[in-house]
């Protein structure tokens, strides 16, 4: 069942019911980030203009343009629980869940892939990281396949089946944009537009997620409700509206690789 | 210049793996230069050329097409890159090499003077023989992912919309993919282990038979193929899914 919280006026009980998130601020400023968003264009060079925000959400329902209809059709169908398990590995699990996304969106063979094999970016421990960090990381080396991974929460990558670290090789994330932090709603909605999942943060929250759609909502603030892959333990995907629900961090994961 | 931004994505490991070191070795020299003139001299500050050796230094440029590199050196030691290009554009000269276990890496764009050419003018010169008898197909599709955007309202939902995948599906084709360039172009990988780096190519094999036909053409492109399998066939990606599917009966 999908749940929807108001950010502004409920974000002190999403802070309280999951203490353990991990994201840590920012520490590259939008446009000058060497290695985050190192190829091509850093955002998509075609905005959607505000009038038309309505008309380009209401097409991308229709066509299933947006990512969170491959989700279900692939890694996440109905019921399906991402699950960080109070690890303040938010980052691992919001990276993945984008990545898998992106995966879907080209097609390609639904592998269900294990975040805590991210954990060698933060030397195994249960620590938090930065987006930038993960995103270099899952460029760099790749994410395990879950199967390689017997309990998907364990910090020990020695308890890992043999040849993980190559299987992650072949689960790498490729391309990535940024989005501008001062004008977020429309370069988010420009990416998610174009079928491309969205590697989020909140610094409210201290807490990363992944976008995989957007709603019209002329009842809510500035008209739109943000649809999250949450990783605690949820049954679908939650909503959240009002101002603290536009993202402070913002990245279009556009491509994977797989050699 | 787009060409040159993809091809920066292949050595995406490359420019990972180096932060923090690139500033120690760059490639200094012009940033323009003449098409079919003098070579250009690319100084390679940094580095000397006994440790681009001891650590395995590759030299890359993009595109490769009318272009070429020459390493060398001076009588001191100092290593630099003679550059020649027969075609405008833009292209990209980049060094990696190992260094205390490291991978190092440093890149220069040079262009011509004056504005890029249209990319990729060539015609297919691989023009596609005789149509294969009606059937069901195989559709794969290959794009630039940063221009999504750029791309029309129907292309979009061919490349990367469910519905449309679910329609062609429910009208017995299959629908096999939808990737990105870099996804499926050589990419160079660089792997270090006990100091030494090495630099590994390939395309993912399941994609190998549909990207040599695709190679080179200018994107976005839709590969078909019979179901049970055959010739395969690549055209640009048509402006409308009416004729997308025109096109899969005219494959027929």
């Amino acid at each position: 069942m999908i749940r929807r919280f108001n950010a502004d006026t409920q974000w002190q009980h999403l802070v309280d019911a999951s203490p353990a998130m991990g994201a840590l601020p920012r520490q590259t400023r939008y446009g000058d980030a060497p290695g985050l968003v190192p190829f091509g264009a850093a955002y998509p060079d075609k905005l959607v203009d505000e009038a038309d925000y309505k008309e380009v959400i209401t097409h991308c329902h229709e066509h299933k343009i947006f990512t969170l209809y491959h989700q279900y059709n692939s890694w996440a169908p109905e019921g399906f629980r991402w699950n960080q398990n109070g690890l303040g590995y938010c980052w691992a699990w919001g990276v993945t869940a984008a990545v898998m996304d992106c995966r879907a969106r080209e097609g390609r063979e639904t592998v269900l892939l294990a975040p805590v094999s991210l954990g060698w970016l933060v030397n195994w421990r249960n620590r938090g990281n930065y987006l930038e960090s993960a995103i270099r990381g899952a460029r760099e080396r790749g994410i395990a396949p879950a199967e390689y991974v017997p309990d998907p929460h364990s910090l020990s990558h020695r308890s890992y089946r043999d040849g993980w670290e190559e299987a992650a090789m072949r689960y790498r994330l490729g391309e990535t944009w940024d989005c501008d932090p001062s004008r977020m709603i429309q370069h988010a909605i420009s990416v998610l537009a174009t079928g491309t999942p969205l590697y989020i943060a909140y610094n409210w929250w201290g807490h990363a997620l992944e976008c995989c759609g957007i709603r019209w909502d002329e009842r809510e603030r500035y008209n739109v409700v943000w649809q999250i892959r949450n990783s605690h333990n949820e049954d679908d995907l939650i909503e959240l509206t009002g101002t603290r629900g536009v993202p402070d961090e913002a990245y279009g994961v556009r491509a994977t690789l797989t050699v | 210049m787009r060409r040159v931004s993809l091809f920066m994505t292949t050595v995406a490991l490359l420019a990972a793996a180096a932060l923090g070191q690139a500033q120690e070795v760059s490639i200094d020299g012009p940033d323009t230069f003449e098409p079919g003139g003098r070579p250009v001299k690319l100084d390679v500050v940094g580095v000397t050329v006994d440790e681009l050796v001891a650590g395995s230094g590759q030299l890359i440029h993009y595109p490769r097409d009318g272009s070429e590199v020459w390493d060398a050196a001076s009588w001191s030691g100092q290593p630099y890159v003679l550059f020649f290009a027969d075609q405008p554009g833009s292209y990209l000269v980049a060094v990696a090499f190992c260094r205390d276990g490291q991978l190092i890496y440093a890149e220069h764009e040079i262009r011509s003077e004056g504005p890029d050419p249209d990319p990729d003018p060539d015609p297919d010169p691989d023009p596609d023989p005789d149509p294969d008898p009606p059937g069901k197909r195989q559709v794969m599709f290959f794009h630039e992912s940063d221009r999504l955007d750029n791309y029309g309202t129907e292309q979009q939902q061919m490349l990367v919309g469910l519905a449309f995948r679910q329609a062609l599906e429910a009208k017995g084709h299959r629908f096999m993919g939808s990737f990105d360039r870099d996804a499926v172009a050589e990419q160079g990988v660089v792997r270090c282990e006990d100091g030494q780096c090495r630099v590994s190519r390939g395309v993912p094999p399941d994609l190998e038979p549909w990207w040599q036909h695709v190679r080179g053409d200018p994107l976005p492109r839709v590969a078909i193929a019979p179901l049970e399998g055959g010739t395969i066939r690549d055209y640009p990606l048509p402006a409308t899914i009416a004729e997308l599917y025109e096109l899969i009966g005219g494959a027929q």
